[in-house]
């Protein structure tokens, strides 16, 4: 990613001023919500279940954890 | 191979405002998924102060949001979900993209949705029986896609299916969630969704 691309700086600045830039909050609140609380309705498929069903692949399954509230 | 190569996929360096980005999504997506219970409704102001503000109308919307949960009861707030998205036959406010788009659920829209989702390698959790096109679903899809992807490919990926997906039918659904019948939660939800896609298409406009 090139960060330094004037519509990058812009586009960032947009969403800051916008109000889409407190990161983290999530991460502070959510702290002892229950873990099935928000399980993603869609998610990756995994090679193995690509044939007729879906699942969760393992690095999909990692960032829902950090992610989930 | 070393160890910038290494570096699983799904977790790139994120800047604040695609974490933010995601954490909305992901907040809404729990908003519409199923009815807030005690837990998440408790926690909800606070999550509203930390993204209030005064000086923005997301901001605003937040507040309000939070001003709401804080004064709900989670079996309100849940008899209300159940009436207005749950109801057998025809819900008051129905929560699938197809329904505004084409008029009728599960139709072309959800065709062309199930194509780009297998395309980007997603599809539906087991045991869930929702269509691909209900809101939570496709926040979940954003929300996947701006932490797997916040290089420029990724954000024209982001791009393309807001545009295809989010966009055409968002407004619809937040006027149908703010002349909800006797309902005094969801319809603050309304704003929320309205002014985070407002910013989302204006800014994805600046790619």
């Amino acid at each position: 990613m090139n960060d330094n691309k004037p519509e990058n700086l812009k586009r960032r600045g947009f969403l800051l001023a916008a109000g889409v830039g407190s990161a983290g909050a999530v991460a502070v609140v959510a702290a002892g919500l229950g873990q099935d609380a928000a399980k993603p309705v869609v998610t990756a498929v995994s090679d193995q279940e690509k044939a007729g069903s879906y699942a969760e692949t393992a690095h999909i399954s990692n960032y829902y954890r950090t992610a989930r509230v | 191979m070393n160890a910038v190569l290494e570096r699983p996929a799904a977790a790139p360096l994120l800047g604040d405002e695609d974490r933010a980005r995601a954490e909305h999504y992901a907040v809404l997506s729990r908003l519409f998924a199923r009815a807030p219970d005690a837990d998440f409704l408790h926690k909800l102001p606070a999550l509203a102060a930390a993204w209030g503000r005064a000086d923005s109308a997301l901001g605003q919307a937040w507040l309000l949001l939070g001003d709401a949960a804080k004064s709900s009861a989670a079996e309100q707030v849940e008899d209300e979900y159940t009436r207005l998205f749950l109801t057998i036959g025809r819900p008051e406010v129905m929560l699938f993209g197809s329904f505004y788009i084409a008029g009728f659920l599960m139709e072309e829209p959800v065709v062309e949705l199930r194509h780009d989702l297998a395309e980007l390698g997603l599809g539906r959790r087991l045991g869930i029986t929702e269509s691909e096109d209900h809101i939570a679903a496709l926040c979940d899809v954003m929300r996947h896609l701006i932490v797997t992807g916040p290089d420029a490919a990724g954000l024209a990926r982001q791009q393309l299916f807001f545009t295809r997906h989010l966009l055409p039918w968002y407004e619809a659904l937040c006027d149908a969630l703010e002349r909800a019948p006797d309902a005094r939660f969801y319809p603050r939800t309304a704003a929320v969704v309205r002014a985070f896609f407002e910013i989302e298409r204006l800014a994805f406009e600046m790619l």
